[in-house]
């Protein structure tokens, strides 16, 4: 299986021995993530690995792929992200994924990096009679196991993850990252952000909190469920298949995306093909030059 | 059925339509209804249907119970909120506080909730229990394709996911006696899950936002649905219950379907 991780670092030497056996598709899409790691500040720990630029890279079989990262004003790059072996798409799927570490508490950057890599590995994993619903609850079990085995402490990560197979879309989410659909140029979110907001509103509904306390609590946008977090863990996820058509875009992105960009300019930009979109969505939002920019991650996922 | 100026949704820019049928069954159990009203001087539509424990007794007096006082309670919430996303979850609140009062009667029953609030040319949405909101929309003309917004609170989806968590074992999920049920309804003390929308989803022109009970998923396919929307909210609701009744399936379920179009606008693409 060759995964597909970036964190604003190469890979690793073992990555790149199974890199330069893996197929000349999967070498390109290598070539197109690492350009993309030039955009942000820090040196990648390992050089880009040249490819033949000519090589259709960007959607294989039935999916085009856009993705785009950026630390944004941060100095360390918490997102990671990752999309599984484009050349078995026909026959386990395509698997794409995110983790926003928690910024505020330490090593989110691993935290993400690690619940990415072992939702990935896990994938691979999977036996052929598995329902698509069950391979999410496992890729998430095993990110979650991921990070109570590492010695990683007081962290956290937000976890997205969409697997398409045979046209069809199952989705799982813990925190407030966000995956959307695109659809004749509306977008709707697909999950529910795990935040305290949720909470708060429903005390205010019961009479036990007044509504203007509840929507300027300052803990209104805390996460409330995380990869990390010593307590039950609150999952979204849909239980029926989403059935995609053509034109369909599936769309997972971090905080530093949807709280940077209006709707309906990002709706606007969506309307690209995947990578130009994903770049153009980029681009627009550090124009802004916002000094609290936050790290910004989106994959883009256009059924053909 | 509640409906309090149904006309007046016309008269801004939805259309509605939206059909019932008692099924094979000796009582009908759902109950479904709309509203207007003003928000911050700016019209908004609700739109509500709730579906009855038909195997609790009392069923029915909870789901009218529901939805007759969303209906009738919409403008008091919409004057006391601040914030349009919070409309539909005090109104379920109180709307559950009011049916639980029968179950302090000793009269317990329970029903499923579904409502959408609409505003201009945005939408929120409510969940409890296993009804479901359906969003479809035109990508070719008069080719329309469908989306489940909600999700339905099913006790077998929780324990496989706990199971899965690593809380309780997998023979254990799967055994449970109690796999089928709902794991959320209204009548309980207080609502144990409820799915809703922080954000609201913008409706485009030629959109159709379905609200429906599982006498019309469990008998008509997606697919089926998604062909019947290629006409006006009214005419598709009637065209769904009258195919289903044709279908003559033994022990059909109450049905009742609730379709929310914008008005005189069938557009194949955005409104940008």
């Amino acid at each position: 299986m060759f995964n597909l991780l970036s964190q604003g670092v190469g890979l690793s030497a073992a990555g790149r021995t199974g890199l330069i056996a893996a197929a000349i598709i999967g070498i390109a899409l290598v070539f197109f993530l690492t350009k993309r790691a030039r955009n942000i500040k820090e040196t990648p720990k390992t050089a880009p690995i040249s490819a033949p630029a000519s090589t259709a890279a960007s959607g294989h079989r039935g999916i085009q792929i856009g993705n785009a990262q950026h630390i944004g004003s941060r100095t360390d790059q918490q997102d990671s992200f990752g999309i599984s072996d484009i050349n078995k798409i026909n026959s386990t799927g395509l698997l794409a994924v995110i983790g926003d570490g928690m910024g505020g508490l330490s090593n989110g950057a691993a935290y993400s990096k690690t619940a990415v890599q072992a939702a990935l590995k896990s994938f691979g994993d999977e036996k052929p009679e598995e329902k698509d619903e069950a391979t999410l609850l496992r890729v998430l079990k095993r990110a979650r196991e991921a990070i109570e085995a590492s010695n990683l402490k007081d962290g956290g990560t937000t976890f997205i993850a969409a697997l398409i197979h045979d046209r069809q879309l199952h989705f799982v989410s813990v925190g407030d990252s966000r995956i959307c659909l695109m659809r004749n140029g509306g977008l709707i979110q697909l999950n529910r952000e795990h935040v305290y907001g949720r909470e708060l509103d429903d005390l205010a509904a019961r009479g036990l909190l007044s509504e203007e306390d509840a929507l300027s609590d300052q803990q209104r946008a805390a996460i409330t469920s995380y990869l990390g977090m010593p307590d039950r863990l609150e999952v979204d996820r849909n239980i029926n298949a989403i059935p995609l058509f053509s034109g369909d875009k599936i769309v997972l992105m971090t905080d530093g995306i949807y709280n940077r960009i209006a709707e309906e300019a990002l709706t606007e930009l969506l309307r690209q093909a995947p990578m130009a979109a994903a770049e153009a969505i980029q681009s627009k939002i550090l124009e802004e030059n916002n000094p609290d920019q936050d790290n910004l991650t989106i994959i883009i996922l256009e059924v053909e | 059925m509640g409906f309090k100026d149904p006309e007046a949704a016309e008269s801004f820019c939805w259309a509605l339509g939206y059909a019932q049928n008692i099924g094979a069954r000796q009582q009908q159990q759902d109950c479904l209804g709309a509203a207007t009203g003003s928000f911050q001087g700016k019209p908004v539509l609700l739109a509500v249907l709730a579906d009855g424990m038909g195997g609790m007794k009392n069923g029915a007096e909870f789901s009218r119970i529901a939805v007759s006082f969303h209906v009738n309670h919409l403008q008091r919430i919409l004057d006391e909120c601040s914030a349009l996303p919070n409309v539909l979850l005090k109104l379920a609140v109180q709307a559950n506080d009011e049916a639980h009062k029968i179950y302090e009667e000793d009269r317990p029953g329970g029903t499923t909730l579904i409502s959408a609030l609409f505003s201009e040319d945005r939408f929120y949405t409510l969940s409890v229990g296993d009804s479901r909101i359906c969003l479809f929309r035109e990508i070719q003309a008069h080719r329309y394709v469908p989306l489940q917004l909600n999700r339905e609170h099913l006790l077998g989806a929780a324990l496989d996911e706990r199971a899965w968590m690593g809380d309780i074992s997998f023979d254990d999920a799967k055994n449970n006696m109690f796999r089928d049920s709902l794991n959320s309804a209204i009548g309980d003390r207080k609502i144990r899950h409820i799915d809703r929308t922080l954000n609201s989803t913008r409706f485009l022109g030629g959109d159709r936002l379905v609200l429906m009970s599982d006498g019309i998923y469990r008998s008509y396919s997606e697919m089926e649905l998604a062909r019947a929307m290629d006409s006006e909210p009214k005419e598709a609701a009637d065209r769904i219950v009258e195919d289903i009744c044709r279908k003559k399936i033994p022990h059909q379920d109450n049905m009742s379907i609730l379709i929310i179009g914008r008005k005189q606008e069938r557009k194949g693409t955005a409104d940008v």
